[in-house]
């Protein structure tokens, strides 16, 4: 029985050697069919499938494959029934296996003969290692998979126009490729499955423009909308390193006025021990908001594509959030400052302190202004008009709140108000002054667009030059505020070296009298008319007559019209 | 006698068995062989074909070749079962005598079976079952070995009576006995017209029958080939677990357990005969077509389609062989 077995080991072994073959071409097969899906499910832009990995896959299936091959199990019954079955035993070898010890009348007569007949047989003949259908497919598998990695990525086949696109296209691919590693990377994620989604989404346009899916305009108005994604997600991690940020100083604090007892005397001695610091430094490291990498995303990608206009755009909006970070890092910089001028530190905490100054202050750096900006305002502020132009509105500020409180101006005020005004008029006259100040101007504007100054600061600015939102000055600038339409039925006499006239008329039958006053002046804030009513109304007047007798007003209204303009004519002659 | 050394008889007395038959019995092989199979398994023999074909010389031979009693039985309908198993005789002396009808023979001949009644069939297909025949209420034991051989004219049925399913199923075998070629027949009509007749000597005893039937039954069936052979059994029948398609569309009744029996005994006989100690699967497909052929009841369809048993067989064989798989796929 012994002599039996051994010798179906032997075809055991054959059967592993020969599986293990199998296994591993069936593997490179499956592998490499699997691959080929996935690149061009890759192709198709359903999902990421990086080139090399096929390969690896295909060579991990081919090994996975043989090994499980290898490891099948083999039992002795099934061989000898495969042999008899092969070598053409009639079974003979799985009798004698079954009838071995069974006592029966030819249970020896049966082993030997089994023994005789196997001997005969060799192993290699019944399995052979064959190169059949399953290796030719299996190669034909491996032939597809290089041809869709490589053949179709190369550009034999292209003219050199559209090689050089595919370069351009390739080099932008880059580019965004690089921002989704940054995002990838990225630590402190206020939402990392929405980051995901976005390094997915930029992938996924990477490819759309490394294989030409896109012409430019859709390209720019993807990378626009991904762009504004990158914004939002910006955002929200700053907003969370913040709320992280005022969490833990409000911990902080409390803990320590506890420590103190409530004693609000040592709460002036309140500072963030060693500890501290250092798990805010990590909250700032964490929240990302020194790298900021989102900050750069659709400035590189809008850059590969030659548009870079809405990354400044991302960056204005998020200058409040920027704004009130910088605040807290000044705050946290101010008490490390004051711990380590107390001199009662070790050389040690004093180092980590320095460190944890300096780690802050170039975040604080990060987070201010630009120099642009700061020259850009510099030289506004220095120019002579605009000072003067403060000084006039200060005055009038200092006249409007005299006014309100009930105090008439005196005749001295009046007088050198109108003086300054008249000055900043001549000046103004000089071109090259205007065009100094239309430089200057034009030059914030530009920083605002690029983000450089938020819109809180643009608005004060413009304020404090009399350009208020309203048209009607700001805070600064606000010396002249509704004196106008309907608030007093007299004419104000401002004394003023412009004419100042009045028109009365009657604007609804039912609501009565109206008064408009009207004041010829130097325009201060450039909202009013420096023109006199009655030198337009001719034209007006013409207009209006013109368009009764076209029937371009309806019958009902046309002698309304003429009523009113014979109205104001009559009113301007009456006065 | 050790296993190797009877298998060795055996396989040499049924070659010179084969041999001496040979000498008078031209062609046919098929036909003297599954006689002599069914000869070892100790089974019957349902010969059928046309009539001179030398189905009466073949056992006629076979008994000589064995020096053992033969006789032959002319089937008519108006014989009667005790013309058959013989009768009870009033004597002279005063008393009745049992009197031995032809059935009390070792091989018997049942000429043309299908032309007497069914009551005398089933007093033959008594005795073939039981080995005894029972008259006046007194059971006589038949000698052993018997063996009966019944032949049927698959034409001219008019005034027959075909064989019962119950009863064809008592014999092993069905043998077509087929028309012989030209060469086989220029062979049987040189050697009866011509000079002597060869004569046949005796090779085997009724002992060595037995001897060789128990040397059979030693025979080593593993279980795979157990399953194979029962596997065609069960396919046989339309409404089994497992129906082979030819079965479900052709068979109204399939084999009975008889039929396993006999296609493993027939595959000991086989098995031994080509020299091994185990049946092989080879046998058992030998063995389906004469196992299997008169045990399968065909329907309607069949008959309308010109389907034959033989032919059922073969797919069931088939359908069988489709699921019988190498168990190591490489």
């Amino acid at each position: 029985m012994k002599l039996l077995q051994q010798q179906l080991k032997r075809f055991g072994r054959r059967v592993r050697l020969v599986r293990m073959w199998r296994g591993a071409w069936l593997g490179l097969l499956g592998g490499a069919a699997l691959a080929v899906a996935l690149v061009a499910a890759d192709y198709l832009l359903l999902l990421t499938f990086p080139p090399f990995a096929s390969l690896i896959l295909a060579g991990v299936s081919l090994v996975v494959g043989g090994v499980i091959g290898f490891f099948l199990p083999v039992s002795e019954l099934s061989v000898a029934q495969s042999v008899d079955r092969r070598a053409g035993l009639e079974d003979r070898t799985a009798s004698a296996l079954h009838k071995a010890d069974s006592g029966e009348f030819f249970a020896g007569e049966l082993e030997v003969d089994a023994q005789k007949h196997l001997g005969d047989v060799q192993p290699k003949r019944l399995y052979p290692i064959r190169f059949g259908a399953q290796q030719m497919s299996a190669c034909a598998a491996l032939a597809v998979l290089v041809t869709a990695v490589y053949v179709v990525d190369n550009d034999l086949l292209l003219t050199p126009g559209q090689k050089a696109a595919k370069a351009e296209l390739k080099e932008a691919t880059a580019q965004v490729e690089r921002v989704v590693r940054e995002l990838e990377i990225g630590e402190g994620a206020a939402d990392k499955r929405a980051e995901k989604k976005l390094a997915a989404e930029l992938r996924k346009f990477g490819k759309e423009l490394e294989r030409g899916r896109l012409d430019r305009e859709e390209a720019m108005q993807k990378a626009q909308k991904l762009a504004e994604d990158a914004k939002k997600l910006s955002e929200q991690r700053l907003e969370k390193a913040q709320e992280k940020m005022e969490q833990f100083q409000a911990k902080g604090m409390q803990e320590k006025f506890e420590e103190a007892g409530g004693d609000l005397e040592m709460l002036k001695d309140l500072q963030l021990d060693k500890m501290q610091m250092e798990a805010l430094n990590d909250l700032m490291r964490e929240s990302g908001a020194d790298k900021m990498p989102s900050n750069e995303l659709d400035q590189n990608m809008m850059k590969a594509l030659g548009a870079d206009n809405s990354a400044s755009e991302m960056a204005r909006l998020s200058e409040a959030q920027k704004q009130k970070l910088a605040e807290q890092m000044a705050q946290a910089q101010r008490e490390i400052q004051q711990k380590l001028s107390e001199g009662n530190l070790s050389e040690e905490q004093r180092k980590a302190l320095e460190q944890q100054a300096k780690t802050m202050e170039e975040l604080a750096k990060k987070l201010e202004m630009s120099e642009d900006v700061q020259k850009a305002l510099k030289e506004l502020q220095e120019m002579k008009e605009f000072k003067e132009m403060q000084e006039l509105m200060e005055q009038m500020e200092k006249a409007q709140q005299q006014m309100q409180e009930g105090e008439p101006l005196t005749d001295e005020q009046i007088q050198q108000m109108q003086e300054q005004m008249e000055q900043l008029a001549e000046q103004m006259k000089d071109p090259a002054a205007k065009e100094a100040m239309r430089q200057a101007m034009k030059e914030m504007i530009e920083q605002m667009k690029q983000g450089n100054i938020d819109a809180q600061t643009m608005q004060q600015m413009m304020s404090m030059m009399g350009m208020g939102p309203d048209g009607s000055g700001g805070k600064q600038g606000g010396a002249y505020q509704g004196e106008g339409e309907n608030e007093k039925g007299d004419p104000m006499e401002l004394e003023g070296k412009g004419k100042i006239t009045a028109i009365r008329g009657e604007r609804d039958e039912k609501r009565g009298q109206d008064a408009y006053s009207e004041i010829k002046a130097p325009t201060m804030v450039g909202s009013r008319t420096s023109v006199p009513y009655d030198k337009v109304l001719p034209g007006y007047k013409k207009t209006a007559e013109s368009a009764v007798s076209n029937n371009k007003v309806k019958g009902k209204h046309r002698d309304r019209v003429r009523e009113y303009f014979d109205q104001l004519s009559g009113g301007g002659k009456d006065k | 006698m050790n296993g190797l050394e009877s298998a060795e008889w055996f396989r040499k007395t049924w070659t010179n068995l084969r041999a001496e038959i040979g000498k008078v019995v031209v062609g046919q092989e098929e036909v003297v062989e599954g006689v002599l199979v069914a000869l070892a398994a100790n089974g019957h023999v349902l010969l059928e074909g046309m009539p001179g074909l030398g189905k009466t010389l073949l056992i006629r031979t076979l008994a000589q070749a064995v020096d053992l009693d033969y006789s032959r039985i002319q089937f008519t309908p108006d014989m009667m079962p005790a013309d058959v198993t013989g009768t009870n005789v009033f004597t002279q002396s005063g008393g009745f005598e049992f009197r031995r009808g032809p059935i009390f023979a070792n091989f018997v001949l049942a000429d043309e079976i299908n032309r007497a009644t069914p009551k005398t069939q089933s007093s033959l297909l008594e005795a073939m079952q039981e080995r005894q025949v029972s008259i006046g209420g007194t059971p006589h034991q038949l000698v052993e070995p018997f063996m009966v051989m019944a032949t049927q004219n698959p034409v001219e049925q008019e005034g027959t009576y075909p064989l019962p399913e119950a009863q064809l199923d008592r014999f092993f075998f069905k043998l077509i006995v087929p028309n012989p070629s030209k060469a086989v027949l220029a062979e049987v009509v040189n050697r009866t017209t011509q000079g002597e007749m060869a004569t046949v000597s005796k090779v085997a005893s009724a002992d060595d029958l037995i001897q060789a039937r128990r040397i059979t039954r030693e025979v080593s069936v593993s279980p795979e080939v157990l399953d194979y052979a029962l596997s065609m059994i069960v396919a046989s029948h339309p409404d089994s677990e497992k129906p082979s398609d030819i079965a479900r569309k052709y068979v109204r009744y399939g084999s009975s357990p008889r039929g396993a029996q006999s296609i493993i005994s027939a595959g000991k006989v086989y098995a031994m005969l080509e020299g091994r100690f185990n049946v092989s699967k080879e046998n058992i497909q030998k063995a389906a077509k004469p196992v299997l052929r008169h045990r399968l009841i065909l329907n309607y369809e069949s008959e309308a389609d010109g389907v034959t048993a033989d032919q059922v067989v073969d797919g069931i064989v088939d359908a069988v062989n489709a699921g019988d798989k190498d168990p190591i796929k490489v």
